[in-house]
């Protein structure tokens, strides 16, 4: 066999670089197809970035305008005729916290729920410790007999200016005159704002707690 | 290793290809022919001489003195060869080559690690910068410890004047160039003595001795004038190199071959003849189909176109 040659000084292109040629112009298209979507996509990424940018700066402008009407407020308020009227506010709502709970009334609504055959034999009342607690009753009742003071008890219960009925001790009068004879001692929270025929605060209170809000 | 030899811009060539259509660039001709490889038949062949001086083959200078005529002279003889348009085969002189014998304990195993080492190492043998060539190289022979490489270099700037002069026949540039000598090394029959292979050629003579397959001995000599003149000196030249083969590589030469392209006349023959005391033999292309060609076309085979049997031949 003679010899074989093997030598080539030939730069041409090797079939690889002829393979990536072919493949030259459908990438580019691939390419410029991608690079249009993607521009596409970046436009439409542009746009809503204005639109949000836009409504960015609405919602700046409104929360300036909120400072600046807050600012005008503070210092409408800081005028000495606000502030004038709202120590007055202030202190008419103090006399509405304050206000003084009348014993005699409250005296009178208990005798109005006593049946005939019983009798207050003891009252006290304690005031709220802190505010927004109710005024506590405590109150000795002596009734001819049991029935009576079970009528009192319901009747207590179901008085809307009353609440949380609960009876600390009862007692049977053996060495009394009348044997049957019941005494019981109970407490209960009384509301004095509250209407009796609809159980709610009574307009006088609602007008005066909405006059001391503003 | 490219950055520690400088050699990071030299073009990587590639591996030999079988062309469809060749061209074989000399001085004062371009012979062409259209080649079916895979019949390993020549199909068709023309020559068109042109004067010489309009191509001056050179390793490190321009080749190309007049680029019209020797464009004009590609063109005319395409058209009367027909170029099919598949792989062009691009032969350039010898003298515008540079080549090499060279020895390794080893190589890279790494094709461009061995091809800038190869290039490294045959700077010496080059009248540029070694980055400026265009580099290929074959194993001539492997045994351990030794690895013997025939290197092909030509300068980047010569070759794209012999590429630039085929605009417009072939797109893409050459699929193949090579020396024209080199062509014809498929074309000596394998023996275990020397042969000695003689190729003359328009300004040049090129010396080439193979044993066992094996290139031994390249030398191209340049020539001034034509054949006849250089008769004496061609016949010295050649003594010369039979010396050496027989002296220093202990090569003991059986067979010359002999091409001449044009041929050179009986003188040159007798002189060669008389120098080297032996009888030349022509170059044998048994093996290559070209006997379908018209009488015109045979002739002009027969003394140009072996190189083009040499690259069909190639193919095994």
């Amino acid at each position: 066999m003679a010899m074989r040659i093997t030598l080539n000084l030939s730069a041409a292109p090797s079939l690889r670089d002829r393979y990536a040629l072919s493949w030259a112009v459908p990438t580019a298209i691939v390419g410029l197809a991608v690079l249009i979507i993607l521009g596409r996509a970046s436009l439409q990424e542009y746009r809503d970035y204005r639109g949000i940018q836009v409504q960015l700066v609405e919602v700046q402008t409104r929360t300036a305008d909120l400072h600046n009407q807050e600012a005008a407020l503070r210092r409408k308020f800081e005028d000495p005729v606000y502030r004038n009227l709202l120590r007055r506010a202030q202190f008419v709502n103090n006399l509405i916290e304050q206000r003084q709970l009348s014993l005699v009334e409250a005296s009178a609504r208990l005798a109005g729920l006593l049946p005939e055959n019983a009798h207050l034999t003891a009252l006290a009342l304690t005031s709220p410790t802190k505010p927004g607690d109710d005024y506590m009753i405590r109150m000795g009742i002596t009734a001819r007999n049991e029935d009576a003071i079970e009528t009192f008890i319901n009747d207590l219960e179901d008085a809307p200016d009353f609440k949380d009925v609960s009876i600390l001790n009862q007692g049977f009068e053996e060495q009394s005159s009348q044997p049957d004879q019941v005494s019981i001692i109970c407490t209960a929270r009384y509301l004095p704002g509250i209407d009796i025929e609809t159980g709610k605060p009574s307009a006088e209170e609602s007008t005066s707690n909405h006059k001391s809000d503003r | 290793m490219k950055k520690r030899f400088g050699l990071e811009a030299h073009t990587h060539a590639g591996h030999f290809v079988a062309p469809s259509f060749a061209l074989d660039l000399e001085p004062g001709f371009v012979a062409a022919a259209r080649l079916q490889p895979s019949r390993r038949q020549v199909q068709s062949v023309g020559v068109r001489e042109f004067p010489g001086g309009a191509l001056a083959p050179s390793a490190n200078r321009s080749n190309v003195v007049d680029d019209e005529v020797v464009r004009r002279a590609i063109g005319e003889v395409t058209d009367r060869v027909g170029n099919g348009g598949g792989r062009m085969g691009l032969l350039v002189p010898d003298v515008a080559a540079r080549v090499a014998l060279l020895q390794f304990e080893t190589l890279p195993a790494n094709q461009r690690e061995a091809e800038t080492l190869v290039l490294w190492k045959m700077r010496e043998y080059l009248p540029y910068a070694p980055e400026e060539a265009r580099l290929s190289f074959q194993v001539m022979g492997k045994q351990p410890g030794s690895i013997e490489i025939l290197s092909v270099a030509v300068r980047g700037s010569v070759l794209a004047e012999y590429e630039a002069l085929l605009e417009g026949i072939n797109r893409g540039g050459p699929a193949l160039v090579l020396p024209a000598t080199v062509a014809l090394l498929p074309l000596l029959p394998e023996e275990v003595g020397g042969q000695l292979l003689l190729h003359l050629f328009p300004g040049a003579l090129t010396a080439v001795v193979m044993a066992s397959n094996r290139v031994r001995y390249w030398r191209t000599r340049s020539l001034e004038g034509d054949a006849a003149s250089n008769a004496e000196e061609v016949g010295r030249e050649a003594a010369r190199v039979l010396a050496t083969c027989q002296d220093n590589l202990d090569v003991q030469v059986q067979n010359i071959w002999y091409c001449a392209r044009p041929p050179a006349g009986a003188e040159v023959e007798e002189a060669l003849a008389k120098a080297l005391g032996r009888e030349l033999c022509p170059l044998p292309a048994d093996n290559v189909q070209a006997s379908g060609l018209p009488p015109d076309q045979r002739e002009a085979f027969d003394q140009f176109g072996m190189p083009f049997a040499g690259l069909v031949a190639n193919l095994g």
